[in-house]
C-alpha cells in the first residue's frame, strides 16, 4: 500500500501516457477500418468480449464526434474517456499544492464500494454491459 | 500470549505473510494479552496461492484486486482490460507480495 501510496502520481501518468499511445496508434493508423487490433487477454484467449471491450473504439467514436455511436459500442468507453481526459489535470493539481488528493480519492472510492448499495448495482450495470457486448459480439 | 500458542499460530499462518515479518509478529503476539488469543486464532487470512491462480485466469477482469480488497485497482483494472494486459502480466508477479500485506494489515486491525 505505501508503495502506490508513493509512486501513486507517476504509475497514473505512466498508464494514462500508455493509454494515449494506444488511442493514437489506433487512431491515424487503424481507424478507417471497422475493427481494431487486439491485445485483450481474455478475448485472445476465449474469443469471447470481456466487459471493457469495445472502449477503444468507442473513445475514437466520441473523438470523431459520434455520441450515441460510441454509447452503442460501449458505455464503459465515456466512464474512461473522461477518467483519461481528469488525470493529467488532477496530477497537476497535485503537484503544485502538494497534496494527495488521487490517493484520498481512492481510499474514498474503496470505501464507497464496501457497500453493498453501491457495489451491487455497478457490478449489475458491468454484467449487464458484459451479455451486450457478447450479443454484438465486439 | 503464551509461548506455545504463538507458535500453533506461527506455524498454521505462516504461509499468509511475508517471511520477513513472520518474526516480528511472533514478538508482538508473545507481548500480546491473553484475552486477544480468542481473536488472532480465528482470523481468516487469504491464500496467496489461491490468488495467484484467480490472477492467472481471471486477471484481466481485476477479480484478483477485487478479492484482496483493494477494490478501487480492481475497478481500474477492469475498466482498462487488465491495464491493455500488461499491468494483468506484472499483477502475476506482484499479486502474492500484495494479499500477504493485506493479511498483515488485517491482523494488525486486532492486535497492534
Amino acid at each position: 500500500m505505501n508503495w502506490v501510496k508513493k509512486h501513486i502520481h507517476f504509475l497514473l501518468l505512466l498508464s494514462c501516457f500508455a493509454g494515449y499511445v494506444w488511442l493514437y496508434i489506433n487512431y491515424t493508423f487503424l481507424s478507417n477500418q471497422n475493427t481494431t487490433s487486439t491485445i485483450c487477454f481474455f478475448k485472445n484467449l476465449t474469443h469471447l468480449p470481456c466487459p471493457s471491450c469495445g472502449t477503444t473504439r468507442a473513445i475514437i467514436l466520441l473523438l470523431k464526434g459520434n455520441f450515441i455511436g460510441s454509447m452503442e459500442m460501449n458505455p464503459l468507453g465515456l466512464i474512461i474517456f473522461c477518467v483519461m481526459a481528469a488525470i493529467p489535470i488532477i496530477v497537476l493539481y497535485d503537484l503544485i499544492k502538494k497534496e494527495n488528493f488521487i490517493f484520498n480519492f481512492y481510499q474514498k472510492i474503496n470505501m464507497l464500494f464496501s457497500q453493498k448499495k453501491i457495489a451491487i448495482p455497478f457490478f449489475t450495470f458491468i454484467i449487464i454491459n458484459w451479455v451486450w457486448n457478447l450479443y454484438k459480439n465486439l | 500470549m503464551e509461548a506455545q500458542k504463538v507458535d500453533m499460530f506461527i506455524m498454521a499462518n505462516s504461509k499468509f505473510f511475508e517471511s520477513h515479518d513472520v518474526m516480528k509478529i511472533r514478538e508482538v503476539l508473545l507481548q500480546e494479552d491473553d484475552s486477544k488469543w480468542g481473536v488472532v486464532q480465528t482470523l481468516q487470512f487469504k491464500d496467496p496461492t489461491t490468488i495467484l491462480i484467480v490472477s492467472l485466469l481471471a486477471g484481466s477482469l481485476g477479480i484478483d484486486r477485487f478479492m484482496i480488497g483493494d477494490t478501487g485497482l480492481g475497478i481500474g483494472k477492469l475498466l482498462t482490460c487488465g491495464g491493455l494486459g500488461i499491468w494483468a502480466i506484472v499483477d502475476w508477479f506482484m499479486i502474492q507480495g500484495a494479499t500477504r500485506e493485506k493479511n498483515l494489515a488485517k491482523l494488525k486491525q486486532y492486535v497492534y
